[in-house]
């Protein structure tokens, strides 16, 4: 089976690193798309149907909390499963994002099997 | 002593776990040839607490960090190898503000801004200086120094 991922982070260091996360983490068959800020990821969802975002919160032009409050209220993205994967590690931003109905939150650094078990457990629940 | 031992502690954590290089205190600071580390980011952040943190590293260090953090074995570009500099001191920013928060403030909360590159690393005469931290990344030293208001 495969899956359509959404990765937003500012950072191309970070998107890479990420793409190779998930190919270690068993998505190698994945298609991934990338979006540098929210105001990217929401024409990257306009066009497409993800199955998984996986976005930064600290980003230039909209970020993080802004790209997942746009989504909770069109009814197009709504129900589209966001992952957060942040090096901002404070419960402050963490209860926030989750407030937000964001499926998990991930620290930086994260280790590949890790992001495997939470994208299994998303991905799983969407398809069965 | 807290400041210092939590940026200790996070820096070699997050060169092990991001940068896959193994990370030590380095047991003669006074021996760092300054003119060596010819990169440096910084990186200010505002909230529970409101500081900055310079970091500075050779820049062979910033070329092996970046071709480890891409899985890359070729030259990688000035410009993959700053951002990835920028991305090391941006989880270094976020794991060490949870250490530093007033104890039991569960409540924490920072604005943390994207770290940039500077030319060179501002000498740390500010009085807000509270740690200066000098470890190994494999053989390359690091040196960072955090500050924060009305702390020191």
């Amino acid at each position: 089976m495969t899956f359509t991922m959404l990765i937003v982070d500012d950072s191309r260091t970070v998107r890479a690193v990420l793409k190779r996360s998930l190919v270690m983490a068993g998505f190698g068959s994945a298609t991934v798309h990338e979006a540098e800020n929210g105001t990217e990821a929401l024409k990257a969802l306009d066009a497409n149907k993800f199955d998984v975002v996986l976005s930064d919160i600290h980003m230039p032009e909209m970020d993080g909390t802004q790209l997942v409050t746009a989504m909770r209220i069109d009814p197009r993205f709504a129900e589209t499963p966001v992952v957060v994967i942040s090096s901002d590690t404070t419960e402050s931003r963490r209860d926030i994002m989750l407030g937000l109905g964001v499926k998990s939150f991930v620290h930086k650094p994260f280790r590949a099997e890790d992001l495997r078990d939470i994208l299994r457990g998303i991905l799983e629940g969407s398809r069965s | 002593m807290q400041f210092q031992k939590a940026l200790e502690r996070v820096l070699i954590e997050v060169f092990e776990l991001h940068a896959f290089m193994f990370g030590a205190q380095n047991e003669s600071p006074d021996s760092v040839d300054e003119s060596a580390l010819d990169m440096c980011v910084t990186v200010n952040f505002t909230g529970s607490q409101t500081g900055r943190i310079d970091l500075a590293c050779p820049a062979d260090l910033a070329a092996e960090l970046a071709g480890n953090v891409l899985g890359s074995f070729d030259a990688v570009p000035q410009d993959d190898i700053d951002d990835s500099l920028v991305e090391l001191l941006n989880v270094v920013v976020g794991r060490l503000l949870p250490a530093i928060a007033h104890s039991a403030d569960n409540a924490a909360s920072y604005e943390i801004d994207r770290p940039r590159i500077v030319a060179s690393a501002p000498v740390p005469s500010d009085a807000n200086l509270v740690a200066c931290a000098s470890i190994l990344a494999e053989t390359w030293p690091v040196v960072a120094h955090l500050y924060v208001e009305g702390a020191a």
